[in-house]
Parts: structure tokens; sequence; C-alpha cells
């Protein structure tokens, strides 16, 4: 009997008119160029890298996603070693970093004294200050040592994984300790060292704004200091471990200088991550820029581009990932 | 009140900040102290090989107002420089300009044509010598190999991975004076950059092996089978002087093996004698050297030279340096004078101590090609004049130009050599067949030939090896083949004025090729700072006055 | 953010009947070790050696000091887990084992810090003098001798300023465009965000050629500092704004709302309220940045040029900076230019550290006030009134 003028008078949203004032319309402008301005700029790149790279992609056809050899001058070379080598680096790397970078922001967050806590988070900081060449030359002369017996240890016992098979020299049943030096692996550890404290300190921004208020709930309701962490800390910022994942992937994908004084370079194609050999975009790029003709060049510079579309697919496919946890963005108080 | 005065203070301390800043950039820019040279400071970019020794000179010459500025870009990228943005006043280069190169997307590539088109004038001279040395890590029972012999067939079986191990027939011939070569396997490190050693050492190897190395002159290095790359010279020396580098052996410069106490494999040459890479015999070797029409260097009388002391794998590098100043180029007769002033010291006091830092003395020959290529730089100064006989130089023309191998005697053939200064020739009655390994000992300076182990070194046989020398004569003329472009070339003969025909041929239409007109500096920077300052203070300055004003309107706090 | 004491042991309110053996009421202890609880680990400790010198070294086929470690750590995580589940119950069981990974975590942090920094102060000791500072490396090549003075002011300068002018340019430009990506959200904002997390990996070589055909080939310029801080900041942006934009999305909405709700106008709302809450976040994002471009060669290489003399001005002529420095006397097969170049690695470190140092006086986390600050609420307060405490 009422469902009709209930029904008639149902509440429709009132349109909401927004009267923005100078200032507003000033400030939505300036970001708005702002924003522009970077897609531009960058946006600018990506163009500076087709129109360049354009000549060797059109020469080399399909074969530059299939090819694994680089030899631009005799019309052979591809990506696909490359793109593969880039991978595994950057994989190491991620699986070395994040479980450190994960902890050591907690422990910076939720576990060290107030005193203590500036302090860690400069240390960390400073992490992040050391340039990529000490990285290498630290990588080479005191992480390599050290990461040829890991090495050694892992293609003795889990040598039937092919990632992790190296194989034996003619006539002998041992390792040579130089054939695990200089490999993918070893890049990627090195690598771990400057992704680390770009992970860290995102994860670390982020835990910290984790709300109060969840976490004192969380306590009196009995929890532990992990139960805290598991219950409210770590959903809060899983949008900020991603985050921070991503950005140390960037960094793990772009890194050249202490790659290039770790690995022995050989673009072939390989999965085997212990045996020191293996190839990486941007080392490709700054090893072989200064004695590259035009076309070489070009050739380098479609490397470039390879790698800017893999980032793209991997930020697109991880960006989908974040809008579908909760992220700090949820967060109400 | 506190929100007003949080805002306040958040707001100034931006503006503050911004401002000082500003105020910082500002002064940064007006208050440069402009130091002002007699000479037009030059700049140069190119090979990484030759950095060490363009580096030293410039630190020399730097107290008599000579500045030059130098960047190891790697070759081509600076003969780019020099050629298509023209933003270097010089370049350094092992690989001379290229022609009629045709890419595999079809277009031609012509660097000597685009030089044309452009205008732009050049020349080459000799910068650097250096002998490619073979630096080794292979132990015996807990000690070190330091007598290890080589030959041009076995380094390019080694550096194409066809020999594996170090007790291979081929070493074990080499070598009659290591008894029990251990079955470690051979390592070959060759550089992972583009670099003028790795061009250096395949031309070598493609012009007396060419049928073991088919890949001919690249300074991009394959990497053979069982091997490891690394860049730079001292990523290969490390890797090789590494506890794992057991087994491994790399070309690089001497300095390097030096530095790192690690030592150098003697090379056979063509008398027969296993010659290690020192200054001394590189600089014997490289008297042979010929330039081609377009004074390029022919280095095949290097690689053949009958001299005992010839060390067979020596190169140079190239200076290229302008003889007009094109349209648009930043060269001025003030830069060209800096660049002769420059390349007098090189050529002559410069080279006294190269051998220090790894490379050797440009001999006579090279620095007369110099000489006459330094004179067609537009203000150019005139080096002086060049040594009446380059084969019998006087104490009075060493003295004018104290480079080493103008001592007297140092280019004679080898029986008439009076052991002028500190060049030692020895031999070594190594191992039972009676060959021997010629070291030269270039004094102190590299601490004596690292033979060591059962090789004995210095003067005192010297002249055991006299008879088999006919050094001064010369090969026969063969014609030679572009190392890149595959062609023939002329071949210009040996003599110290053969320099001409440079190739410094203006086009009619000397028309630029690319890039718009220079923009004048003054209008870039303006644009530039007055991003910045709308960037910097922008922001902040619209914010504090649109809030002002709206405040003033609503009547706010 | 900072996790409140708890208040120091209530005392029951209500008087329980003593004798009651019923489950005892503990108190979450949220900081610290027990002394106890200290005997435990230590004893899980060699509890877990020894049992992995038993099972891997003895009993399974296994060898090589890796594997023993990685057994030994996860028996001591197992056994520590297990007698604190005896003692206690499996939530503190829990609780104690993910303290002891974190704990763990960060000293494998710390340690790699310890190292790289030990390692550069080693080997660049001896260069390390007065005249690093003041002198430049002008006069000074592989072969002179001790009384010729080095340095690198030259490449601190060129470092400073480069740096400088990247981050001016780079800061406003990141954080304006984090800001119309969560805060305006506009059309763009999917592209802009895609784009600018694609540029993350762009290899610094490429930044520089890029420049180097836009400023020196395009513009017709020559080789500056300027240039090479323009590709710095191609390096920097996309950190900045991905950073910025990570903290940006943590300010609670309901921030915003009540801002917006008092009317206060958008920009007003994120000059008060949205940048504040997320200031230490920003500093955090400016060293990173900072970081980023502070370590890149090829870009200087490309368009700096480098030069051992000093060059004030980063808009005329060649400029060195730092890393190229590094880079230059890495190479030389001189003992005494190695050391320079981590010399000049330990002025970088330094540099750098006192950056981030100011950055994060100038960040301060919300709510934290400067020296300054709080003497003026100290003056207000005591202007109005010696009857009102000071606040402070």
């Amino acid at each position: 009997m009422t469902a009709a003028p209930l029904e008639a008078t149902a509440d429709r949203p009132r349109k909401i008119v927004v009267r923005r004032t100078a200032a507003d319309q000033a400030y939505r402008w300036t970001t708005r160029v702002a924003a522009c301005t970077v897609l531009a700029l960058l946006g600018a790149i990506g163009v500076y890298l087709l129109r360049r790279g354009w000549d060797a992609i059109d020469s080399a056809g399909w074969s530059f996603l299939t090819e694994d050899r680089w030899q631009p001058a005799r019309g052979t070379f591809g990506v696909k070693g490359l793109l593969v080598g880039t991978t595994l680096v950057a994989v190491t790397a991620l699986i070395v970093a994040v479980p450190i970078a994960l902890t050591g922001a907690l422990f910076i967050t939720e576990f060290a004294p107030r005193r203590v806590r500036r302090t860690l988070t400069s240390l960390v900081d400073l992490m992040a200050a050391v340039p990529s060449i000490v990285y290498g030359l630290f990588g080479f002369f005191l992480l390599q040592p050290q990461l040829i017996p890991v090495s050694r240890w892992l293609a003795e016992h889990f040598g039937f994984v092919p990632v992790f098979k190296v194989h034996k020299l003619e006539g002998s049943s041992r390792y040579a300790d130089g054939q695990f030096a200089s490999s993918l692996f070893i890049a990627g550890v090195v690598v771990a060292c400057m992704v680390i404290p770009i992970c860290c300190a995102v994860m670390r921004e982020v835990f910290s704004q984790a709300p109060q208020g969840e976490k004192e709930g969380a306590l009196a309701l009995g929890a532990t200091r992990w139960g805290v962490i598991r219950s409210v800390v770590l959903p809060f910022g899983r949008g900020g471990i991603i985050g921070g994942t991503m950005l140390g992937l960037g960094r793990a994908l772009g890194e050249t200088i202490a790659v290039a004084i770790i690995l022995s370079f050989n673009t072939g194609f390989t999965i085997r991550v212990l045996e020191g050999n293996g190839s990486t975009i941007s080392t490709l790029i700054i090893l072989k820029f200064g004695e590259s003709d035009p076309f070489s060049l070009s050739a380098l510079m479609a490397a470039g581009l390879a790698l800017f579309v893999m980032t793209l697919i991997v930020n697109v496919v991880a960006g989908l990932v974040i809008a579908r946890s909760r992220n700090g963005a949820a967060t109400e108080i | 009140m506190s929100r007003t005065a949080q805002r306040s203070s958040t707001t100034g301390r931006l503006l503050r900040l911004a401002g000082a800043f500003g105020l910082a950039v500002l002064t940064t820019v007006t208050a440069a102290p402009q130091a002002h040279a007699a000479m037009e400071p030059i700049y140069g970019s190119g090979s990484t090989w030759s950095m060490v020794a363009v580096q030293q000179w410039a630190s020399d010459v730097a107290s008599r107002g000579i500045k030059v500025n130098y960047n190891g870009i790697g070759s081509t990228a600076g003969r780019r420089d020099f050629l298509y943005s023209q933003s270097s006043d010089f370049a350094v280069s092992e690989i001379p300009f290229q022609s009629r190169y045709a890419d595999p997307s079809g277009q031609v590539y012509d660097e000597v044509r685009d030089l044309q088109a452009k205008g732009i004038g050049y020349a080459y001279l000799p910068i650097v010598a250096g002998g490619t040395s073979f630096m080794y890590h292979l132990t015996i029972r807990g000690e070190r190999v330091r007598n290890l012999q080589l030959s041009p067939r076995t380094l390019a079986k080694i550096f194409t991975g066809q020999i594996k191990v170090w007790n291979h027939p081929d070493i074990k011939a080499d070598n009659p004076q290591i008894p029990n070569l251990p079955p470690t396997p051979v390592t070959p490190v060759v550089r992972s950059d583009g670099s003028g050693t790795s061009a250096q050492f395949s031309l070598f190897m493609s012009k007396q092996t060419g049928d073991l190395w088919t890949t001919g002159m690249t300074s991009d290095f394959p990497v053979p089978p069982g091997g490891k790359a690394q860049p730079q010279s001292d990523g290969v020396a490390n890797w090789v002087a590494a506890d794992y580098g057991e087994g491994a052996i790399t070309y690089v410069e001497y300095a390097y093996a030096k530095q790192r106490n690690f030592p150098v494999a003697s090379v056979l040459n063509a008398s027969g004698r296993y010659v290690q890479p020192t200054s001394d015999n590189v600089s014997i070797a490289l008297t042979e050297v010929k330039l081609a029409a377009d004074s390029t260097q022919d280095l095949t009388g290097v690689y053949t030279m009958k001299d005992p002391r010839a060390y067979p794998v020596s190169s140079y590098s190239y200076m290229i340096v302008p003889t007009n100043i094109p349209a648009n180029s930043r060269f001025t007769a003030s830069k060209g004078e800096t660049l002769s002033r420059y390349i007098k010291y090189f050529l002559c006091d410069g080279q006294q101590q190269v051998d220090t830092l790894g490379y050797s003395p440009l001999p006579p020959q090279l620095v007369a090609f110099g000489y006459a290529a330094v004179k067609k730089i537009p203000g150019a100064v005139d080096p002086g004049a060049l040594p009446r006989d380059l084969n019998n130089i006087t104490q009075a023309e060493y003295d004018a130009c104290p480079n080493p191998t103008f001592r007297p005697g140092f280019t004679k053939p080898i029986d008439n050599r009076q052991n002028g200064g500190s060049t030692g020739g020895g031999t070594n009655g190594g191992g039972s067949n009676g060959r021997g390994t010629t070291g030269g000992g270039t004094g102190g300076a590299s601490g004596g030939t690292a033979t060591g182990g059962n090789a004995a070194t210095g003067g005192a046989t010297g002249g055991a090896t006299g008879g088999s020398a006919d050094g001064g004569a010369p090969p026969p003329e063969a014609a030679a083949v572009d190392p890149d472009t595959g062609e023939p070339v002329g071949d210009g003969g040996s003599g110290g004025g053969a320099s001409g025909g440079t190739g410094t041929v203006k086009s009619a239409g000397a028309t630029e090729l690319d890039g718009p007109p220079a923009v004048p500096a003054i209008w870039f920077y303006a644009l530039a700072i007055g991003c910045l300052a709308l960037a910097v203070g922008g922001g902040p300055a619209l914010y504090a006055v649109l809030d002002r004003r709206r405040d003033a309107g609503t009547g706010g706090p | 953010m900072n996790v409140i004491a708890p208040p120091a042991a209530p005392p029951p309110a209500v008087a329980a009947p003593a004798p009651t053996p019923a489950p005892q009421e503990r108190r979450v202890a949220l900081r610290g070790v027990p002394r106890e609880e200290l005997g435990v680990a230590a004893a899980a400790l060699l509890a877990g050696a020894a049992f992995a010198w038993v099972l891997y070294g003895r009993i399974l086929p296994t060898s090589g000091w890796q594997g023993y470690l990685i057994t030994a750590y996860v028996s001591f995580l197992a056994l520590y887990g297990f007698s604190i589940q005896l003692r206690r119950n499996a939530v503190e069981a829990r609780d104690r084992v993910a303290t002891a990974v974190i704990t763990t975590g960060i000293a494998a942090l710390l340690g790699t810090v310890g190292t790289v920094i030990v390692y550069i102060f080693v080997r660049g000791s001896g260069s390390l003098d007065a005249d690093f500072f003041t002198e430049t490396q002008e006069y000074f090549g592989a072969l002179s001798g001790p009384d010729v003075a080095v340095g690198a002011a030259h490449a601190i300068v060129g470092t400073l300023e480069q740096v400088a002018l990247a981050t001016l340019m780079t800061v406003p430009l990141g954080v304006a465009t984090a800001v119309y990506l969560n805060e305006v959200r506009g059309r763009l904002a999917q592209v802009v965000r895609v784009v600018v997390e694609a540029m993350s990996a762009l290899p610094s070589v490429v930044a520089g050629l890029f420049v180097f055909a836009v400023v020196i080939v395009g513009f017709g310029q020559n080789r500056s500092g300027f240039a090479a801080s323009l590709a710095l900041g191609i390096m920097m942006l996309p950190i900045v704004t991905r950073t910025t934009e990570v903290v940006l999305r943590l300010v609670p909405g309901g921030l915003r709302e009540a801002s917006l709700a008092l009317g206060a106008s958008e920009l007003r709302t994120l000059w008060h309220v949205v940048l504040p809450t997320a200031r230490s976040g920003l500093g955090t994002a400016v060293i990173l940045g900072v970081a980023r471009a502070v370590g890149e060669t090829s870009p200087v290489l490309l368009v700096a040029g480098g030069s051992t003399r000093m060059n004030w001005n980063p808009f005329e002529g060649e400029q060195e900076s730092l890393v190229y420095f590094i880079w230059r006397n890495i190479k030389s097969p001189s003992d005494r230019l190695n050391s320079l170049a981590f010399g000049g690695a330990v002025a970088l470190v330094g540099i750098v550290l006192s950056l981030f140092v100011l950055t994060r006086l100038l960040a301060r986390a919300p709510g934290e006030l400067s020296r300054r600050q709080k003497r003026r609420i100290a003056r207000e307060a005591a202007a109005a009134g010696p009857s009102r405490p000071s606040p402070s």
C-alpha cells in the first residue's frame, strides 16, 4: 500500500555542483601541467627510443625477439637472451632484497626503540647513497669470493634444477672456482644491495603510517607484537610492500655499472644463474655504446625500448594486483 | 592562532628555502671565478685505452697554461663527437674514420663522406703506442709460473677457445722450459666493453693467424667458449689476479699486470724469439709502421719484423685533429695553439715516462708523422725541426725532443746497439731446445723483465742474438687491406714525410647535414633559469598570493 | 606511529578471588626481551648448532658450511619456537620466532651497510687529507710525486651543483605530478602513472644519450654540468614521483574530508593537511631520488664531459662529479689513483649523508616541532598568561 509512494519519493543523489575558487583552479591546473610535463618528457624519451631504435627493429623483424646473439654489424641480433638475463638478475635481486628490506622496515618501525630509530633509518639511507660503481667493486672484491662457495654448494646439491645447473668441464668431475665467478646470481646479489635501501625506505614509510587506533585495538584484544604486525601493519602496508618492491625492481632492471663490473657479459640465451656468463640490457647499452656505429647504436636503443616495454608490462600487471589489495587509500580514521 | 602560526611557519620555511636555493644558484652563476688562461682550453673525447696517458700529459702541462680536458667514452663515440655533434676539439681513436660501410638495414654509412659534406678537415697523428700483453695466472705446485711463452698461433687458439687445458700439446711445444704443465682449464678473459685493446689484438690475429681467427678486426671481442668477459682493463686484470682466476689469461696493458705483480707471457716474433712486451721492444717493432694512403696505420711490417727485440703485438692509437675551422664549429685558432703545444709536449717530453703507465714511447718515424700533421692545425705553433736522419739521431736532436726513442743509437739495427741508456736486450738460454726469450729491461721503471724463475735476463748475453738480426731491411711491400672495409688500400711506403693526403678534401657544398643551427647560449640558459625559477618559486609564491587574497575576501582567520 | 607503552600494570579493579588457579592474565610485553628469554634463545642457538652438526654433517650426505648455516638457523628457529610454546603458548611462540627472524633481517642489513662503509674507508683512507677537500686533480697524474697536491674539490663542487639543480627541477615537478595522480586524479592519471612506472627502469646511459641528442646536438650547447643535471633529473623523476605517490596514498581520507567539510579549499587541504601529514614521506622521496642521481656515471660521461679542473659554473664548460672522479681514477694502473677513487667514494657518502640529515630535519614527522617552533609556542603561551602551563 505504501510501496508506491515510497518508491516515488526514493532518495535520489543530489547533484553536486563544485564551484572551485580561483586558487583551486590554479592548483588543479598547476598539477595538470606538471603531470603533462612529466608525461611529455618521459614520452619524449620513449619516442626517442622508438625513433632511434626503429632502424634496427625494422631490419631485424621478429627475429629481434627470438634471436639471442648480439652482432648488429652482421645483422643477427635479438633480445631473447638479454631479456631473460635481465629478468634473472632482477628476480635474484628481489628474492634476496625483499625479505631483508621487509624485516628491516618492520624492525625499524615496530621493534626499534625510539632513540635508535632515526639512526637506523639514516644507516639504511646511507646504503642508498653508495654509488653503484663502488657496489660493483665491493661485490667483485668482497662478495664474489664469499658467494662462489655458495654457488658451488647450490650447484652440487640442487644441480638437478635447470636453473642451478652448471656444466662440468671436459675430463673433470669437479667444478672450478672460476666457473662460478661473474654469474647472474652474484650480479643479482650485488644488485640486491642497491635495491634493499629503496625497498626498505618505502616500506618503512608505509608501515609507520599504520593506523595507531587499529594497532592499539589489536593490542587491547591481546595480540602479541607479531599479531599486531600480521593483522594490522602488513595488511595496511601491502600497497607499500608492493610499491617498494616495484621501485626496487625498476632499479634492479636498470642497474648498469655494478652489473657490468660483476657479470661476465655474454649475450646468449641461458637460464643457468650460477654459470658465470650472462647479459642484461642496461649492461649491454653501457658496454657497447662507446664503440657502436649508427646502426649498432640503433640496435642498442631498440634493446632499451624492449626493456621499457618489459617494465611497462610488469608494472601494469603489478598495478592490477595493487588495485585489488587493501592499501593505504582505504584507510579511514 | 596556532593554525596561523603553523601555516606561516610552513610557507615561510618553504619560501625561505626556495629563496636560499635560488640565491645559491644565482651566486654560483654570476660569481663564478673566471679563469683567464692565456690559451683557450680544449676538450677531446674518445679511446678509453689512451685515457691514462692523455690525462697524465694534461696534468703535466696544466701548469704551463695548456688546459686539456679528456673524456674516455670510447673510440667510436669520440669520432662521433668530432664529426656529427662537433662537440669536441679533438678525438682519440684506435680505428680511423670508416668509409662505405653498409649496415644490415641497407643504409650506407660513410664517415669520410660525412666529413667532407660538413667541410671538416682532419688529420691523424699517432698519440700513444703500446703492446698488448698477455697476463696470466698459472700455478704449479704452489708456485706461480712466470716464464710462459706463447706463439701467435697458440694465442689465437686460446682466445678462440680451441685450447681448453694448460697441458695442451701446443702450449707444451711453446714451453719446453716448463716441464710439468698442469691440466688446469684455460679461462680466456676478454673485454666486455668495446675497446681498443680488443681491436688491436683481433687485428693482429686476423693478419697473422687468419685461418684460426675469422672475425677480423673488432673492438667488440666475442667471448670464447669457457671464457669470461669483463669491462675495462682493470676489470680483466682484477679477474685474472683473483684467487678463482687460476688458469686465466687475458690481453691487457702491461701496467695493469705489473700493478698486480702478475707476469705476462713472452710472445714469439718473426725472428723466432719469445719477447716480453717491454716499452722498448714495442717501440722497436713500431719503427716498421707504414702509412696507408689516407695516413692510417699499416701494421703488417710490425707483425713480421725480423728484429729479435721486436714485440709483435704492437700498435698505436690516433689523435684526430682538425685542419680547418669548419662552419658551425667551436674550434678556434686559439684552441689550435693549445692543441699544437699539447701535441708537441706529448710527442717529445711526454713520451719519457709512458712505459710506467704501460705504454711505449712513439718511435721517431711516428713522431715524424705527428710533426707533419700538427702543422696543419689552424693556429698551430711550429713544433720545430725533425731530426735529419731518423735512424741516426744526434744528441742535439735528442735534446730538442727528448723522446726516449730519439736517444742516439736506439733505432739502429741490433748489432750496432751500444746498450744506449736503459735498454738491455737479453736472451736466456731457456730450456732444452735452446730457444731463447729476448727480454728488454727498461731500467728500473718497468722493474726488469718478468721472466723470473729460470730465465736469466739482462744485457750480458744480448750480443748473442745479434747474428740473426736484419731489422734494418724494409719488409716486402704488400698490398695492405683495410681492416674494416675489406678493401685493398694503397701502401704509402715508408718514410717520415709520407703523411700527405690526409683526406682533408673540402666539399664544395659544405652544408650541414643534421642538427638545427645553434641557439645562442644566452637564450637557452635564460629559458632554463626561467623555468627553474618558475618551478622553484612559482608554486609557493602563487599559493601565498592566492591564499592571502582568499583570506581577505572571506574574512578568514 | 610509536607504539604506546602499556600503562604500568593496572591493578585489577575488582579484587579477584585469590586462590583460583584460573588462567592468569599476562601482560603482553611490548618492549625489550626478558633475561630468561635471552637464556632460552641462547640455549636454542646452541642446540640448533649442535643438531645441525649431527643432522647435516653426520647423517645426511651433505657438506659445505653454507648448508650447515641454513640447517642450523632453521633448527634454531624450530627449537626456540618449541621451547617458548612449552613455556607459554603457541601465540607467543609465533611472536618470538617472528621477532628472531626480523632481528636477523636487520642484522643482515646492518652487516651489509657496515661492510660496505668499512670497505670504502679502508681502501680510501690513504688519500683523505685536508688537500682532498681543497685541491683539484688538475696537476696530478699517475706519475706525479707525493709533493703534488691532489684533491677532489672540483668533483665535490660538481656533484653538489649538479645534484642540487636536478633536485630543484625534479622535486617540484615530481611532487606536483604525484599530487595530480593521487589528489586531483585527472583523466590522464592512469597513463601518467604507467609511463612514470615504466621509466623507473630506464638505463641511465639512455637518459644521457637523450639529453645529448636534445641539448648538445639539438640546441648546439656545449657540455656542461647543467646538461648532466637534466639527465640526472630524468633519472630522479620516476623515483620521486612514485615514492611521493605511495606516501600520499597513505594520508587517511578522513583527514581530507574533515578539512573539506570545514570549508577549506582543495589547495588549502593539500597544503595544510595532506602534504604536512606526508612530510616525512616526502623527505624519503627526495632522499631516494638524490641517492639515485648521485651514483650515476654515464650521463656525466656523455653530457658533462668530466674535467680535472675546478669549474664553478654548471652552465658552461665541462664539469666533473664525484662518480666520474671515481670512475676516472679507479681504472688507472696506479695504486695512488685507485686510493683516490675510494677517497672520492668516502666523500660522496659523507656528502650524501649530510644532505640526508638535512632533508630529514626539514621534513620532520607531523606533530614534531622544531626547536624554534617550540620556543615560539612557549613564548606565546607565556605572553597569553602566566597561569597557563607551557605546552612543551
